[in-house]
């Protein structure tokens, strides 16, 4: 008698452990929106600044298009690397003029860095620095790591993208260098 | 009334529920083209699932419906993602910097089990993508839905949802005979990627299985070719696929990239304890043949877990132990429940469901978009929508 009610009981169990999952699991298929939003998106769960390009420090209006300089990135999980990155964006809600660029603060501290120029057209970016910290231009060949440049014509350092959404707006050309600093 | 006819009746009614709820699922209500070709492929990847669904209930056979439905989506699955990232990317099969940048990388179900620890402690997904809601391969979209596939099928999610893994088990069922036999030990192999994969992406903060290791790269999308390391990489990756997704199932009869370098497979077996869904084996009938021993595509069976009566951690729930079982001592079963007699077919027929439901959220849509572009060929010329 005690076997047959522990059998039940724990057949029981198993019905109700898999009604509760299918409905957990529907739940997560139709609420998916709602949940990445409050599990992921609101605990400020994000891709890592690496790939982003990190959080913005400050922004120009450069009347047409827009300058972010990010903070710096230091590449690591729990670990914080030496090298380290800063990414500055030009974004246009319809077309970036053909060359832009100019004098820029990457840390913020009110002196001029580095005088970039950006020649889009021809794909190539020169630059002069100011700043003892920088190194120079990430090329854009590597996926995996950075490839360190010091030289003077950047070509390979442009990212140029379209329908890039930044600030919750959609700006249709985009373009990126990234700065490596000590 | 004849026996084959309620037979027909009961099946119909018994996929019923599923069909209405599949109408919503596969999005058949909600289609957003102006034309015909886009509800046209819809409503024929609805029919074809529930065809399908009929026939597994119909005859009882789960693994060869299975197979079907699984290679069809593994096939369908590059036309249709390959050509929406060309259209959003403007260039073909090939990922670079400024993609990255700009977050318009596909976030792939692989790349879970390394994400999972720097996302909890750290709040940093290392891979790169977006979280944008409104892209429908975010970091964010998957995330959940792997958690709701976790809580369905659990594991199953390698035979049931994988949009890759088509791919090996269709080359492992081209020959009849196994020509090389693998060793059973070779299934810890993913269980050492799985690690591998998940310290080195702490260190380097790189998704590195994606970097160095995946072989559908071959079916999605490579890194632009812009250095010798990146050379290496795709050189890498093509060995690969062909060797352990094509010839060595070929070969074998086996899943073998599931077995020996999936993390994500790995990863699913240690979640799939909190699934209710399991296979066991009934040992009161149970012949001693040994054929599901020689036929589990992911050696999930041995000698010893035929004396528990339970699958090895890499069993996917696949169901061909089921079907090929002489003695019918294979049943899908719920954890607690007696193995076997009415319960398996409650538990195969919810189980079905919930697989089927699965399918229809992910694989319709996969097999959808890519009879689209077939038919947008077919009627325009070109596959491309823009």
């Amino acid at each position: 008698m005690n076997r047959k009610l522990s059998i039940t009981i724990k057949a029981l169990l198993g019905i109700l452990w898999t009604t509760v999952f299918a409905v957990g699991g529907m739940m997560l298929f139709m609420g998916n929106r709602v949940l990445a939003q409050s599990l992921l998106i609101d605990n400020n769960v994000q891709i890592i600044s690496k790939y982003t390009g990190g959080e913005t420090s400050y922004e120009k209006d450069k009347g047409g298009y827009l300058m972010v300089v990010r903070e710096p990135v230091r590449d690591g999980v729990f670990n914080k690397t030496k090298k380290s990155f800063v990414q500055v964006d030009w974004f246009a809600k319809e077309s970036l003029p053909g060359e832009l660029g100019g004098s820029i603060d990457i840390d913020s501290d009110g002196r001029d860095d580095l005088l970039v120029d950006i020649d889009i057209k021809n794909n190539k970016v020169t630059y002069e620095v100011y700043g003892s910290n920088i190194e120079g231009l990430a090329s854009r060949s590597a996926v995996t790591d950075y490839i360190f440049k010091r030289d003077e014509d950047g070509k390979d350092a442009l990212y140029h993208y379209r329908n890039r959404s930044y600030g919750g707006i959609v700006y249709k050309e985009g373009i990126s260098v990234r700065i490596i600093i000590q | 009334m004849n026996k084959t006819l309620k037979k027909i009746i009961v099946t119909a009614l018994l996929t019923a529920p599923f069909a209405f709820g599949s109408y919503f699922v596969t999005g058949l209500f909600s289609w957003r083209s102006d034309g015909l070709l886009q509800p046209i492929s819809v409503l024929a990847v609805w029919l074809f699932i529930n065809t399908m669904l009929f026939i597994t209930l119909f005859t009882g056979k789960t693994d060869k419906v299975r197979a079907i439905l699984f290679i069809t989506m593994a096939i369908a699955f590059p036309i249709g993602f390959i050509l929406q990232l060309f259209e959003l990317r403007g260039h073909f099969m090939t990922a670079v910097m400024s993609d990255v940048i700009s977050g318009n990388v596909p976030f792939c179900h692989i790349v879970i089990p390394q994400t999972i620890i720097p996302a909890v402690f750290t709040k940093q997904i290392v891979f790169p993508g977006t979280m944008d809601l409104g892209f429908q391969h975010s970091a964010s979209f998957m995330i959940i839905f792997w958690l709701g596939v976790s809580l369905f099928i659990g594991k199953g999610w390698c035979s049931w949802t994988c949009f890759y893994g088509g791919w090996e088990d269709g080359c492992s069922r081209l020959s009849r005979k196994a020509r090389i036999k693998l060793n059973p030990k070779l299934v810890w192999g993913a269980v050492a990627v799985l690690l591998l994969v998940i310290l080195t992406t702490i260190e380097t903060a790189s998704p590195t299985y994606c970097l160095w290791l995946c072989p559908f790269k071959a079916c999605s999308e490579f890194f632009e070719v812009a250095s010798p390391l990146l050379a290496v990489q795709t050189v890498i990756f093509i060995v690969l696929f062909i060797g352990l997704v094509i010839i060595l199932p070929f070969l074998s009869k086996k899943r073998v990239q599931c077995m020996v370098l999936c993390p994500f497979g790995a990863f699913q077996s240690a979640v799939d304890k909190i699934n209710p869904f399991d296979i066991r084996i009934d040992k009161t009938k149970c012949l001693k043949c040994k054929k599901c021993i020689k036929e589990c595509p992911v050696m999930a069976i041995s000698e010893a877990s035929l004396e528990k009566g339970k699958m090895g951690f890499s069993c996917m729930k696949c169901g061909k132990c089921v079907d090929i079982c002489p003695g019918k001592a294979a049943h899908f079963h719920i954890k607690g429940t007696p193995v076997g007699g009415a319960f398996a077919r409650v538990a195969r027929t919810i189980f079905l469901y919930l697989a089927f439901t699965i399918f229809a959220g992910i694989g319709a849509g996969i097999i959808s978009s890519a009879l689209y572009r077939i038919l947008l060929l077919i009627t325009t010329g070109s596959m491309l929508t823009q």
